[in-house]
């Protein structure tokens, strides 16, 4: 019959004896993920910024903060790539030391607020009743603050610095991962695998973290991706106002703090442009490797 | 649909309440107290100054200091400003006005602009028109603000000398619509530029989203015309999720314009609380968010309302 040559065509194809690579989960999302040039790209882009940040003692030319009097505000020459600052330090090696802060805050601050938004949405969307509705209640009024304003108060509380930073984006932007891994529980909740679970004594602890979370993970990982482009930008913005990172730190947005005045604005263009520039670039990236991850992760997009 | 209307309202009134709460408290928490000034000067005697501290209520335990405050909040008195000395209330609504302008006139730019580029984009897709659009996108939610509008000033105020570099009108000038608008053309299209790109991004992927539903291929199949399944059927259904952004976008005319204002000297509210800020003005910074954090409740509100109108199925949940 028709079907068993085709059949045999098949069979004929596969190899038996070639062991092949198991397909997993994680397999099939990379091959998706892959398929995204823009995704791509935005992760090498990402990757070359990260190694310059991590590397940054071996690729600076000068230290980020020897001050040089005699030799402030120059333009950018053989001697200093991009010019010096107000201060002379060389505009280049805070731009590469500023990496590290900049994209390390990101990181840090949005690890923190994911942990706490999984455990207040999972608490709230697992138990349900009058947990869920006090928490949710609380979790909308954070959220009803714009966040800039309430990053700005609170920093304006506990004065500038690196952690302070951290913690000020870690401890108010968990309001959005928490109503998104609330709506994922309330789903997985009503699966048929939870009940098994339920049917065959698990603890309520190990249903959260074993079986629920894990099935929720996606749309956070998303959210998260994209957090830590909102957190650079917040803390660049801080920075900008003067009630993020302080010199002798360095960061992105603490180097475009000097174009608050008009001189450096107009006539100085070497010491504001590559952080914005370079903040632009890392945060288009990441937006890319989120959407990229978006349309790979998404269950119901056929590529 | 009333029904509905008061439910929401209903549920609102809890939050209001947090938001005072944490307003307040976090007020509370901001360091330096006007009085403790006074602890440096020698000559004001400590009866002196504990009769201050009656005045001003501040020896009273926190949670009445709260609910006097919450108490003269609903009778419209957000208190004195410290810097100024004039009321909170005069300060806000002098201030409303300039960022009602700037950002009411950037959302209906925005919105006008954007969403027929996003429906068209998701239309003919994989065309220029949608790759533009996917750029435009992507750069107008990448480029942190700030950076855009101190590009914006350097080649056109600085460079080019064409436009004015801050401000709303130009200083012992007499009043001319001509000097106005040339001073509104910067910060308004940088926020818009900045606005278009979310609103792009929804329109295309709720337009991408509802032409792949079976009821836009049973109109197709039944014969109507693309222009007819296109534009009749599936743009309707689209414009729920678009009309929801629209609402909660509304909050963006008071809240939206902090650092863009910063940077043009614009006299609205987001650098009223960005100095207040900066010179510890703290009923200042109370009234600022407290008003702000109502108008994003309200927006969510109407945003909710108009998604309840345009979709039948929400309200009877």
């Amino acid at each position: 019959m028709g079907d068993d040559t085709i059949v045999e065509e098949i069979e004929k194809k596969i190899d038996y004896t070639v062991a092949k690579k198991p397909i997993t989960l994680r397999s099939i999302i990379w091959k998706r993920f892959k398929k995204n040039k823009l995704a791509l790209i935005g992760m090498v882009i990402l990757s070359i910024l990260a190694i310059i940040a991590i590397f940054a003692d071996f690729i600076a030319p000068y230290p980020a903060t020897t001050v040089d009097y005699a030799n402030k505000k120059l333009p950018p020459s053989k001697e200093h790539i991009l010019g010096t600052d107000e201060l002379g330090c060389d505009v280049l090696s805070r731009l590469i030391y500023g990496a590290r802060i900049s994209l390390s805050i990101g990181l840090v601050a949005v690890c923190l607020y994911v942990s706490i938004g999984i455990l207040i949405g999972s608490i709230s969307g697992f138990f349900g009743g009058w947990i869920d509705a006090i928490l949710m209640r609380f979790t909308d009024v954070v959220i009803s603050f714009p966040w800039l304003i309430l990053v700005i108060i609170v920093a304006a509380i506990l004065g500038p610095s690196i952690y302070n930073v951290m913690l000020v984006i870690g401890l108010t932007g968990w309001s959005t991962v928490a109503r998104l891994v609330r709506g994922e529980f309330l789903k997985l909740k009503e699966m048929e695998y939870t009940l098994a679970a339920k049917g065959l004594g698990a603890k309520n602890f190990r249903i959260i973290f074993t079986h629920l979370l894990p099935n929720a993970f996606a749309p956070v990982l998303v959210a998260a991706t994209m957090g830590v482009a909102d957190a650079i930008i917040i803390e660049a913005a801080l920075s900008f106002l003067g009630l993020g990172v302080v010199f002798p730190n360095t960061s992105w947005g603490q180097m475009m703090n000097a174009a608050q005045s008009l001189t450096v604005l107009s006539r100085m263009p070497w010491l504001w442009l590559p952080p914005g520039i370079l903040i632009s670039i890392a945060v288009l990236c990441i937006n890319f490797i989120g959407d990229g991850l978006r349309d790979a992760l998404d269950p119901k997009l056929i590529q | 649909m009333r029904q509905y209307i008061i439910r929401r309202l209903i549920q609102i009134i809890p939050i209001v309440i947090g938001i005072t709460i944490v307003t307040f408290f976090l007020i509370k928490m901001c360091p330096g107290n006007p009085l403790k000034v006074m602890l440096f000067n020698p000559d004001i005697k400590p009866e002196e100054r504990a009769r201050l501290e009656r005045l001003y209520g501040l020896d009273q335990p926190i949670h009445i200091q709260y609910f006097k405050w919450l108490i003269r909040l609903l009778q419209g008195d957000l208190g004195w400003s410290l810097y100024t000395s004039r009321p909170v209330t005069k300060h806000i609504l002098e201030r409303i006005g300039p960022t009602a302008l700037l950002a009411g006139i950037t959302l209906f730019l925005s919105f006008l602009i954007a969403i027929p580029f996003g429906i068209l984009s998701a239309t003919k897709q994989y065309s220029l028109l949608d790759y533009s659009s996917t750029v435009i996108i992507f750069f107008g939610m990448s480029l942190p603000i700030y950076f855009l509008g101190l590009v914006a000033i350097y080649i056109f105020a600085v460079k080019l000398g064409i436009l004015p570099t801050s401000g709303m009108k130009t200083l012992g000038v007499p009043f001319s619509i001509w000097d106005r608008i040339k001073h509104l053309v910067l910060p308004l299209s940088v926020l818009t530029f900045y606005q278009i790109a979310p609103f792009v991004r929804y329109a295309r992927s709720s337009m991408l989203e509802v032409i792949r539903e079976d009821y836009v291929r049973t109109a197709r199949s039944k014969g109507l015309s693309e222009r007819d399944v296109l534009y009749k059927h599936a743009l309707r259904n689209a414009l729920i999720p678009i009309v929801t952004i629209f609402g909660l976008s509304i909050p963006f005319i008071f809240n939206g314009a902090y650092i863009t204002e910063t940077i043009f000297a614009w006299p609205g509210m987001g650098r009223l609380a960005v100095g207040a800020v900066f010179q510890r003005d703290y009923p200042i910074l109370m009234g600022t968010t407290l008003v702000s954090a109502i108008l994003v409740l309200l927006g969510n509100l109407i945003a909710d309302i108009l998604y309840a109108v345009v979709d039948p199925r929400i309200r009877y949940q």
